[in-house]
């Protein structure tokens, strides 16, 4: 009976909409204190969910069921059930966490503590604190290597990317990289970490071998002052080719070649850009525009603005399920 | 009683000020207090994907009806909507060879003109957060006086209570003042958000003609 039920809701799911697009995309709206869950195939807003204070980071587990978001004013880390779309636990977080990783295995999230000069350790399942690893001051991207074992932390103003390796917690390099740093995105066969700076202009890729920089990329966009260039988010497709970039208050997303380390587009999608995320099947990538409260869906195939959807106000992090 | 809730004003105040001067550091100016990155000026690239413009853009003067729509749109008691019609209309009005230069002109005229108003706003803030840090500097004075007035064995009782009286009512002054920065810095973003708004408009009605 429930078996049959199922069955028919797969296939009713199946005929209703393009099976190749149809994610749903979580949106953490920092100012308004909300998450919007916008469809991926009919680009609608479906839901508004309110979450707790000044939520950024979020990301979702491998089996799409649960969105994790920090919630950095309540100084914790909401576990949202992507079903009933309700806030079903709170993970200990440490303060004011503001980006974290997941680790492949879906088991740990690596918190980014800004306030505290920490990243915390947080067992997901047993919902405690595994360590407080200490690193530079104020940290904030984290990014993980795809066979789990290294992590990396930036830190905004000691301006280093701190490689941490995962079975000690022990920081084994620190690299130095350009003013202010905010994010880290591992190449999909692990060989380099790509660590963005906000104000030194930059990305930096660190070589996850020897942990030297191999290649620093900068950006040019003829009409634009050096300091509105300001690149946040970094995502890397799953075929390594292609790296985007979020430019901040440069209104843009960069198209880099990862062979060339070339910047061959320059995409224009809407105020201060910060973070971006892939749909599963790779074929749009979505930038989160704080200041003019939207989000914009590009595809990847041509590199063109498809969509602008408004969301919450100030929407600072995307995640897209995996299913 | 009185003494606790001046002394916990004073404390806020007090607190709020070292805050005040670390957002001003990450931006190397004693004077801006948001904590907004100062960008004084903005550029035309952050919102103009369009063709370049020519120079003949600059040159509004020449061009009354361009120049009105600028200080029409541009205000903000209309409401956006409104003005992305307004501009569309102008837009629909204008014969096919003329909409490209006209809405050339148009951009470089929002641009400007909001880019000013935006900038005046910024050093208006500067010399908000500049008498801030003075009343802070005047009122921790005043109150270290009073206290020391207040010890002495032959202070005036009147004196005393006429100063802390005062104290607090500066005191109040100064946290109202304090609120209302999260609105004020704020409003280079609504500039900018606003101009944002009307190029792609502008960009729209270009991209119609094309398709």
């Amino acid at each position: 009976m429930h078996r049959g039920a199922y069955a028919l809701a797969i296939l009713a799911t199946g005929f209703m909409t393009d099976p190749a697009s149809a994610y749903m995309a979580y949106v953490s709206n920092e100012k308004d204190n909300t998450m919007s869950v916008v469809d991926t195939a009919t680009m609608q807003v479906v839901k508004t969910v309110n979450v707790g204070q000044r939520p950024r980071g979020i990301t979702i587990s491998h089996d799409g069921k649960h969105v994790y978001l920090c919630a950095s004013d309540d100084d914790s880390i909401e576990v949202i059930d992507t079903a009933t779309l309700e806030i079903v636990d709170t993970l200990p977080s440490g303060p004011d966490p503001e980006l974290f990783v997941l680790s492949p295995d879906g088991k740990t999230l690596y918190v980014a503590n800004e306030d505290d000069n920490l990243v915390t350790v947080i067992d997901i399942e047993g919902k405690k604190v595994l360590a407080e690893i200490p690193v530079g001051v104020e940290p904030e991207g984290m990014g993980i290597s795809p066979d789990g074992k290294t992590m990396v932390n930036t830190s905004e103003t000691t301006n280093m990317a701190h490689f941490i390796d995962t079975s000690s917690h022990e920081i084994t390099d620190n690299v130095l990289v350009d003013a202010r740093p905010r994010f880290v995105e591992f190449t999909p066969d692990g060989k380099q970490a790509w660590v963005s700076a906000e104000i030194g202009g930059t990305v930096s890729v660190i070589d996850n071998q020897t942990r030297e920089v191999v290649q620093k990329i900068t950006f040019e966009i003829a009409g634009l002052r050096a300091e509105s260039i300001q690149p946040v988010g970094v995502r890397i497709t799953a075929d390594g080719k292609k790296a985007y970039v979020a430019l901040g208050p440069a209104n843009r997303v960069a198209v880099v070649n990862t062979e060339t380390y070339e910047v061959e587009k320059y995409v224009l999608v809407g105020q201060r850009v910060w973070q971006l995320a892939f749909t599963p099947d790779q074929k749009t990538i979505i930038s989160t525009n704080g200041v003019s409260n939207d989000i914009t869906f590009i595809d990847v195939a041509t590199d063109e603005p498809v969509q602008s959807v408004t969301v919450g106000a100030l929407p600072w992090g995307v995640v897209v399920s995996p299913n | 009683m009185e003494r606790m809730s001046l002394a916990r004003s004073l404390a806020v105040a007090a607190m709020l000020m070292p805050s005040m001067n670390a957002r001003a550091a990450a931006n190397n100016d004693p004077d801006w207090p948001c904590i907004q990155r100062k960008v004084p000026q903005l550029s035309l690239g952050q919102i103009w994907n369009g063709p370049e413009l020519p120079p003949a853009a600059k040159d509004l003067s020449k061009d009354p009806a361009v120049s009105a729509l600028v200080e029409e749109v541009a205000a903000r008691r209309m409401p956006i909507a409104e003005a992305q019609k307004k501009i569309r209309d102008f837009a629909a009005s204008l014969p096919a060879e003329q909409l490209a230069p006209k809405m050339a002109m148009l951009v470089q005229g929002m641009f400007d003109h909001m880019d000013t108003e935006r900038s005046h706003v910024i050093s208006g803030i500067s010399r908000y957060a500049h008498k801030q840090l003075e009343m802070a500097a005047a009122l921790r004075k005043e109150a270290s006086d009073v206290d020391a007035l207040r010890e002495k064995p032959d202070a005036d009782p009147d004196e005393v209570e006429r100063r802390t009286e005062q104290l607090k009512f500066a005191t109040r002054i100064f946290n109202e003042r304090v609120q209302s920065l999260t609105y004020v810095c704020d409003v280079p973003t609504i500039i900018e958000q606003r101009l944002y708004q009307l190029s792609k408009a502008v960009s729209e009605t270009l991209a119609a003609k094309k398709n």
